[in-house]
């Protein structure tokens, strides 16, 4: 029974306690907090120099606790009677002095207790403390931890690692449950991590949603099981305040130097690498590689250019037509954002809208595309339609209706030409919320494509139950080479489906007159690509419509 | 304090056992279980009824939230269950199970409450909806109370 890391399990019994003259023995008398850790039999499991120099050399044998769990901390039982036990925050020395202990649940069955010394306290070191909500230690306890780690390691050659852990989706709980339930889960997550991880592992709580675990001892291999297992038990569902709440976690991995001995840089290493997990999908964990501190700090340039785009007016906007096999004709054009920046050049959207999404920026640029595509769309004829695509983060913010009625109230287009462009990201949002958005939309005229199909879930469930008016087959679809029967076989089940269902069912991505006759063999209404036109500028739309016309309206290569 | 004055809820839950182990290792296992979730829910005034065929168990638990609660987290981290799928929670005015700490119906009384073909190896608790399980285990609990007490 022991804990942080004061021994390991294959070591002897009394390996815990550091060997007086060595440099970790010295190291560990200079800390000016005793430390005493009992599990929750009472049993004392480890004491530091600092603890037997203030409670006697025979202190962990003479010192008696009773037992304790996870809501009470060990109480002392006082040597006239053992039976009655003393106050949980205060222990006796040998001249029968009180000491204020701290107590700090530290593992499974076990707390640490700390005692600062009056006089010997440094500037840089504070007690052990505790969470107040979960119990488990602070912030501030992280350097303390560490250097009882590093105290008690028996050689440079064992390994400590750090894990950081970031539970995902934790603020919907707080914003849709409140706060009280949010803090509840908090007490069940720490809970869980608390059992996913050996009693020789370090479990801090950071702040927030934010957790740190140290380990000493570890192979990577146990260390990748560790994080597999505390994703795999955060991701079960947790009943809290009478709710079902489903949340998950991404983890961060990083590993000690050899000549490391402050834990701020393994830290920061374990924080970007807990970043890559929560960039690639969440629910996972990364090791910290070479190379992602340089990463980060390119994406934060970017990140930083992106916010001072719209000022300096770097975006504008580009547009596709769309061809309609009905009429014949070109029916409108899809709006795409373009960035261009003074140094970067054209910057692709692929890079920078995940960023503008994770930042919020995406509302202000998505206003700003909203608004500018249907003041271009005002100059057009006005048969002709404006597609915008609309991320997830916008549909989901606060006001977006709102922000769609603005822009066309603004620039007068009637809603009937405008049609937003949703992946089926958006659908996986809160479905009551989602519904009654795009009724609200419908209800105004505008129009709703289902934009991407094929590439997701994709199920067909979706035209059914969403009020969409078109739907756009994935470019990949189209691309497909002719072998491809399953590909070909479901854009013409998408088409039939759809137009069945009253809907227009159009082709991305066309670029040959085989893929041309094809799609038009399938079934599909209509269709957009380099075989009609690349995006074009605002002031080329007249030109293109009228040399379009010109034509009669056969595609032609630009 | 009676059921009055408290929070009362109900869960629903179904999971699979972990390994397949031979069937006196499990009946052994499982009547350990049983015993011990017996003892933690009388003393934390939960109630509910288990119910086991063929690998899966179908389990209510009810009775104060933050009882029920702690008893699901318990499960949920208890290595025995895994794949825990949480069909309803719900608040209750009343008790389903008062009096049950743990009851339990094993694949011999599904059996005879079902029929022979019903409960064959494909009657499938996985695929019950919260309210069938409760339903199910409800009939079946009390049919078994009026049985003892007509003995």
């Amino acid at each position: 029974m022991k804990h942080l890391t004061l021994r390991s399990d294959r070591d002897g019994p009394n390996s815990g306690h550091p060997i007086p003259g060595s440099p970790q023995g010295a190291c560990a008398l200079s800390a000016p907090v005793a430390l005493v850790v009992v599990d929750d039999s009472g049993t004392v499991t480890f004491a530091n120099d600092v603890f037997r120099s203030i409670f006697g050399p025979d202190a962990p044998d003479r010192l008696r606790f009773g037992q304790s769990d996870s809501h009470h901390p060990p109480a002392a039982l006082t040597n006239e009677n053992a039976s009655a036990p003393g106050a949980a925050d205060r222990l006796a020395d040998d001249a029968g002095a009180m000491h204020a202990v701290t107590w700090c649940r530290t593992g499974p069955d076990c707390w640490t207790g700390t005692v600062v010394l009056p006089g010997r306290k440094s500037p840089h070191e504070t007690s052990m403390r505790h969470d107040a909500l979960t119990g488990l230690g602070d912030r501030s306890s992280l350097s303390i931890a560490f250097q009882t780690l590093l105290d008690q390691r028996g050689g440079a050659d064992i390994p400590v690692m750090a894990a950081c852990v970031d539970l995902d989706r934790f603020k919907r709980v707080n914003d849709t449950l409140g706060h009280l339930a949010g803090d509840e889960l908090l007490r069940k997550v720490s809970r869980r991590l608390v059992s996913s991880v050996r009693r020789s592992d370090v479990v801090i709580r950071m702040g927030g949603d934010e957790f740190t675990i140290l380990l000493e001892g570890s192979t990577q291999a146990e260390v990748e099981d560790m994080a597999a297992r505390i994703i795999d038990v955060l991701a079960r569902p947790f009943v809290v305040m009478g709710h079902q709440v489903i949340i998950g976690a991404s983890i961060g991995l990083a590993a000690l130097l050899p000549a490391e001995t402050d834990p701020s840089e393994l830290m920061r290493r374990a924080d970007v690498a807990l970043y890559k997990s929560k960039n690639s999908g969440r629910g996972c964990f990364s090791w910290f590689e070479d190379g992602m501190f340089a990463a980060l700090d390119e994406r934060r340039l970017l990140e930083a250019d992106l916010r001072k785009a719209l000022l300096l007016d770097e975006f504008e906007l580009a547009f596709q037509s769309q061809f309609d096999f009905h009429t014949n004709s070109i029916t409108g054009f899809e709006a795409l954002l373009r960035w261009k920046h003074r140094d970067r050049g054209i910057v692709s959207p692929a890079d920078f809208i995940p960023i503008a999404e994770e930042t919020g920026e995406i509302l202000k640029i998505g206003a700003w595309v909203l608004r500018q595509a249907c003041q271009t769309a005002m100059s057009w004829p006005d048969t002709l339609m404006i597609a915008v695509n609309v991320s997830p983060v916008q549909f989901e913010a606060d006001g977006f209706v709102e922000s769609v009625l603005t822009a066309l109230a603004l620039s007068g287009l009637a809603p009937c030409r405008l049609e937003l462009e949703l992946t089926e990201t958006v659908l996986l949002s809160e479905d009551k919320i989602v519904i009654e958005r795009m009724g609200a939309l419908r209800a105004a005229g505008v129009k709703l494509s289902l934009d991407d199909f094929g590439t997701g879930y994709s199920s067909l469930n979706y035209l059914r139950k969403y009020p969409f008016t078109k739907v756009k087959i994935d470019q990949s679809f189209i691309r497909a080479p002719a072998a491809d029967e399953n590909a070909h076989r479901i854009v013409t089940a998408v088409a039939g489906l759809g137009i069945a269902m009253g809907m227009s069912v159009i082709a991305e991505g066309v670029e040959t007159e085989d893929q041309l006759s094809r799609i038009r063999f399938q079934g599909c209404s209509a269709a957009q690509g380099y075989l009609f036109s690349r995006p074009i500028r605002d002031r080329d739309v007249m030109a293109y419509l009228q040399a379009a016309k010109a034509s009669g309206f056969h595609p032609q290569d630009s | 304090m009676t059921d009055h004055h408290m929070n009362l809820i109900r869960i629903v839950y179904f999971s699979r056992n972990v390994a397949a182990v031979p069937d006196a290792e499990m009946r052994h296992e499982f009547d350990r279980i049983l015993n011990v979730s017996r003892i933690n829910n009388a003393r934390d005034d939960v109630t509910g009824a288990l119910m086991f065929n063929n690998g899966v168990f179908g389990q209510v638990l009810e009775g104060p939230s933050v009882a029920v609660e702690d008893t699901f987290e318990r499960i949920q981290m208890d290595d025995r269950h895994n794949d825990i799928t949480l069909l309803d929670v719900s608040p209750v005015t009343e008790r389903g199970f008062s009096g049950w700490s743990m009851g339990f119906v094993g694949e011999k009384g599904l059996k005879i409450s079902l029929g022979e073909t019903a409960a064959a190896r494909d009657f499938d608790i996985s695929l019950l909806s919260g309210q069938d399980i409760y339903r199910t285990l409800h009939s079946l609990m009390l049919r078994n109370e009026r049985a003892v007490r007509v003995a």
